[in-house]
């Protein structure tokens, strides 16, 4: 699984991500027929931690990907790693 | 009892072409398109009768899911309204078309964080009622706890796979009891059956007793509030929940009915 990882100090920077991934889908709904149909893009709530850290899970799934990537920035992309979940 | 025919019937001709999901409503009934098309056999205290090839929508009960969409919402069929819902984009499962068996759909789990969440708990008051689980799944990973029945601060009231190989079931106050099952990664037909009477937990696959494992215990309420996730990867199928005993010749004909969907055994 791919993910950004914050401390489970930084709430506000996860939930400043989510917003930011949530609205860009929402502007995407309908192209190409995109579907989008949540509230959020990630919870702090609901977020799997590992090694003591949120994971801000990065869908892998096409459209989903591209669109996360467009509003990611050069750092935040590079910050993204592979989570062994197994 | 519910029995069918006994409410409005609606079909949604918007359903999606193929196979999987079409779109059959039925009011205070249990509805069609399970085990080979016909109702469950048994309908006496079904509380809960998931099916992934019907209700299954990409937002909140509109638009039908088609293969690869994310799933926002899912009908329950036992006419109790226990609908499904998960408004958290990176949580929602994927639908799969022609992914179980001969051309039927299931939810497909990718990762940890995916589940679903019920409307409204689903309570079960073990102290009186004992509970019946059939599931249809492929689990793809080998995940340690994945549960099948949860809550959504990941608490206590669970119906718990622990290591691809045993059963628990967790009611109020924690304290939990399980049986065996045999390998969780294979496609199979599976029921729980637990008695809070004799409190004893059996457990089955494709209708054959795989393990019964007594232990002496006070039950309490079940309240579920969420629905297959915390580790599970891989795919799920028809899911029903009984708030009864279904005895071994039971359970078989509930079983075989299943097979005739999915022809796993």
């Amino acid at each position: 699984m791919k993910a950004i990882l914050f401390t489970q100090e930084d709430t506000a920077g996860f939930n400043e991500l989510q917003e930011r991934i949530h609205l860009h889908m929402i502007s995407k709904i309908g192209v190409d027929g995109f579907k989008y149909s949540a509230t959020k893009w990630a919870d702090t709530q609901e977020a799997y931690i590992h090694e003591d850290q949120f994971c801000m899970a990065i869908d892998e799934r096409e459209p989903r990907h591209n669109y996360i990537l467009e509003v990611l920035t050069q750092q935040e992309i590079d910050s993204i790693q592979d989570i062994n979940l197994e | 009892m519910r029995v069918k025919g006994d409410g409005i019937f609606s079909i949604n001709t918007s359903a999606s072409g193929g196979f999987g999901n079409a779109g059959i409503s039925l009011p205070e009934t249990v509805a069609d398109a399970g085990g080979g098309g016909d109702s469950p056999p048994i309908t006496e205290e079904l509380q809960l009768y998931i099916n992934p090839d019907a209700d299954v929508y990409s937002d909140t009960g509109t638009t039908l899911a088609v293969d690869g969409d994310s799933i926002r919402q899912v009908n329950d069929q036992s006419g109790n309204s226990n609908t499904l819902e998960q408004a958290t984009a990176s949580s929602q499962y994927l639908y799969a078309t022609d992914a179980l068996g001969t051309g039927n759909s299931a939810f497909h789990i990718l990762a940890y964080a995916d589940h679903m969440d019920f409307s409204n708990t689903l309570t079960i008051q073990g102290a009186t009622k004992s509970l019946t689980f059939y599931c249809v799944y492929d689990k793809t990973n080998t995940a340690t706890i994945s549960y099948l029945f949860g809550t959504t601060d990941g608490n206590f009231n669970r119906i718990l796979e622990y290591g691809n190989s045993r059963i628990y079931f967790q009611d109020t106050d924690g304290d939990s009891h399980f049986a065996t099952i045999t390998n969780a990664a294979d496609l199979a037909i599976r029921a729980f059956t637990l008695d809070t009477s004799t409190d004893t937990i059996t457990t089955y696959v494709n209708g054959a007793l795989v393990n019964s494992s007594y232990k002496s215990k006070t039950w309490g309420d079940f309240n579920f509030d969420s629905f297959w996730g915390a580790g599970f990867i891989g795919y799920v199928g028809n899911v029903l929940l009984y708030s009864d005993l279904h005895d071994a010749t039971q359970v078989a004909e509930v079983s075989d009915w299943l097979n005739t969907k999915y022809s796993i055994y």
